[in-house]
């Protein structure tokens, strides 16, 4: 049996961002969620086969015993494995909070910790900095479109971790978005348009397709713009008849999400907001109505 | 017989609006003369010399006064750049006296003033276009991208569009009016409402892609220019949109001031299909200019006459090499002609882009979403 420490469970997106880091750490395993490994980068491990070659969570968790897992994309059976998990003393964190009631009654308030995504980004301190820059001036407005493959849950994830970046580039609390979505899942469109107590604004927008577009980000201050164009920040070929975005050559760091500065703890206020913008989501694609949110004031 | 020349009237050179960024394409127009500049006697001041600069630059005389001026056999067609809140009055004169209408961006100030447009060119023969919005590489390139099916059906939109014009400076608690200015007012000396100027842009390409606009959110305000603050009125604003299919469009808009962008400002759409996402720039196809001389000595500098940059731009290292929109407006206008047949924006058109547009600016004063129809002038 390998000495494992950590799992690290996730979509193919998740392995591809993780994959340089993987290769480099011993001592970790990546497993995959069941059913996730159809819709991946083109180019990247979908296509290559590695994802599927993976793992799956109950064989890696059988072989592997590891001591802390972490939950990079949310899937089905996550909260109840979640538990057990936790119950026999594997220190678990997870990339989004769990969906309201999908706790086992027992563990209602036991919900494990959540790290920031963002934190294990390395493009994220360079922008973080230049938007801090007295260049840059005050932020006034974030938009941010990603497209994470997945369902209603991924997406979700997706907005809260679009939420906690836009509140960190932003420098300010949300104090209120408003959730309109469109489509059925898995091709489901959200967005979140926002406003923070500093009065900056944003666009968080959650594709329903394309798998290549990973945070395109365009950052709007009084001294001027930032932007991270996935389109020219990674590499492609020109094939007979198209062009091919390949994977970007992501240097994510996982040793970050383990980090105790990464786990941010949510307060019962902002539970309840994620969990209504979790409805919200459904019931604005249901009704082809937007939902306005109030971001509880800290 | 040879194809026939259509007269064209240049009813004001208003500094807020197109009038003299239109006069290329009617000059070159092989189908199009220029026949007169007319205006109205009581008029700003400045505007009297500005007008009568353009029709001896032009060779073509001027006539103070609109009404008669309109009526005259040489002209076939009115091109009304007048102030917004003048331009209904002249384009139900004009549509009652038989002549067709190309107006810049907007048909009147308010719902009354553009249904009484519409209700004015129903029934006259007329034909009418809004040259501005939709024969743009923006709107050209995304409805390929929609037609060609590779986007499978169209979920969502985002568009970004600034203006990468005037100086920003800090704006002090002192310089900021309390409260935002409700939609109406549209004319000052100093500024542009810029959710109206520059969002009106993204608001017709997704009306272009969309079914009718049934829900608006936005939120707007000063963020860049103390002169915008002093007015409590927008420089920038987001919106978000809803159409009645329940689809979704989120727009950014406004004016951010020079040397924020290499294109002088975004001009992008992003087309959320079931099958893929579509990316366009509306700036491109484009020739990317880093010359050194003229990024070392490049004149950031804005003329006093012009401060927001209305009528000119600062240098960019990008030279778009895409369609002249005007051009092709006025093509399509004298198909229409020739044809009967419809041009692609017309004022019923424009009708239902300031409704959505009014609306936009009522949820911002509501400080919540608001459903469309508009009526009387304001959202339900």
């Amino acid at each position: 049996m390998k000495d494992i420490d950590g799992l690290v469970i996730g979509g193919p997106r998740d392995f591809d961002r993780f994959r340089e880091d993987l290769a480099a750490q011993d001592g970790v395993a990546f497993a995959r969620m069941s059913g996730g490994a159809s819709t991946g980068a083109r180019g990247g491990s979908a296509s290559d086969g590695s994802y599927a070659a993976l793992e799956t969570i109950r064989d890696a968790l059988e072989e592997y015993r590891p001591r802390r897992a972490l939950v990079l994309s949310p899937y089905r059976g996550m909260s109840a494995e979640t538990v057990r998990l936790m119950e026999s003393g594997v220190d678990v964190r997870t990339a989004g909070p769990l969906p309201a009631g999908s706790l086992p009654g027992s563990s209602r308030d036991r919900s494990p910790p959540i790290t920031e995504m963002h934190r294990s980004d390395p493009g994220f301190p360079a922008m973080l900095e230049a938007s801090r820059h007295a260049d840059f001036g005050d932020p006034v407005y974030l938009r941010i479109v990603s497209s994470p493959a997945g369902g209603k849950w991924q997406k979700w994830w997706c907005v809260f971790q679009s939420c906690r970046k836009a509140a960190a580039l932003l420098d300010s609390p949300l104090r209120r978005v408003y959730v309109a979505a469109a489509g059925e899942a898995p091709r489901l469109h959200v967005s979140i348009t926002l406003r923070t107590v500093r009065g900056s604004t944003g666009h968080l927008l959650v594709a329903p397709s394309g798998s290549s577009l990973q945070d395109d980000l365009f950052f709007l201050g009084t001294g001027g713009t930032l932007s991270d164009d996935p389109l020219l920040n990674q590499p492609g070929v020109y094939g007979q008849s198209d062009y091919r975005m390949l994977s970007r050559p992501d240097r994510w760091r996982l040793g970050d999400l383990w980090d105790e500065d990464a786990v941010i703890s949510l307060t019962s206020g902002e539970q309840r907001f994620y969990q209504d913008l979790l409805r919200a989501i459904g019931d604005s694609s249901g009704t082809g109505s937007g939902v306005c949110l109030e971001y509880p004031a800290s | 017989m040879a194809d026939r020349t259509y007269g064209v009237l240049l009813v004001s050179f208003s500094k807020h609006s197109h009038q003299s960024s239109f006069v290329p394409a009617f000059v070159e127009h092989p189908r199009i003369r220029i026949v007169g500049v007319a205006d109205d006697a009581d008029i700003d001041p400045y505007l009297k010399p500005l007008n009568r600069a353009w029709s001896e630059q032009l060779g073509v005389p001027f006539f103070e006064g609109i009404e008669a001026a309109v009526q005259r056999d040489d002209v076939d067609i009115v091109s009304i750049g007048h102030e917004i809140e003048r331009r209904a009055d002249i384009a139900m004169l004009a549509a009652g006296s038989g002549k067709h209408l190309w107006i810049d961006k907007f048909i009147g100030a308010d719902m009354q003033e553009c249904r009484a447009v519409v209700d004015a060119v129903d029934g006259s023969g007329v034909t009418t276009i809004l040259p501005s919005y939709i024969y743009n590489d923006l709107v050209n390139q995304s409805k390929r991208m929609i037609d060609s099916g590779f986007l499978g059906e169209l979920t969502a939109i985002h568009v970004d569009i600034l203006f990468g014009k005037g100086i920003p400076r800090p704006i002090s608690d002192a310089q900021r009016k309390p409260g935002f200015l409700p939609p109406g007012r549209w004319k000052f000396p100093d500024i542009k409402r810029e959710i109206l100027t520059v969002g009106a842009y993204a608001v017709a390409l997704v009306q272009q892609c969309f079914e009718p606009i049934v829900e608006v959110y936005g939120q707007g305000g000063a963020y860049f220019f103390p002169e915008h603050a002093a007015h409590g009125a927008d420089d920038f604003g987001t919106l978000s949109l809803v159409d009645r299919s329940g689809r979704v469009a989120t727009i950014s808009a406004g004016r951010n001031g020079i040397a924020s962008h290499g294109a002088g400002g975004p001009n992008q759409a992003f087309l959320f299909g079931t099958k893929g996402t579509g990316r366009i720039d509306g700036k491109r196809p484009g020739i990317d200019t880093h010359l050194r001389n003229r990024i070392v000595d490049g004149d950031f500098s804005v003329d006093e006459d012009d401060p927001m940059q209305w009528h000119s731009g600062p240098p960019t290292t990008l030279t778009s090499t895409g369609l002249e929109f005007t051009r092709a407006a006025l093509d399509d206008l004298v198909h229409a002609l020739d044809t009967g047949a419809r041009t692609r924006f017309t004022v019923r058109d424009a009708l239902d882009h300031m409704e959505v547009l009014l609306a936009v600016y009522e949820s911002i004063v509501q400080d919540r979403p608001v459903r469309l129809p508009v009526r009387g002038g304001e959202a339900a």
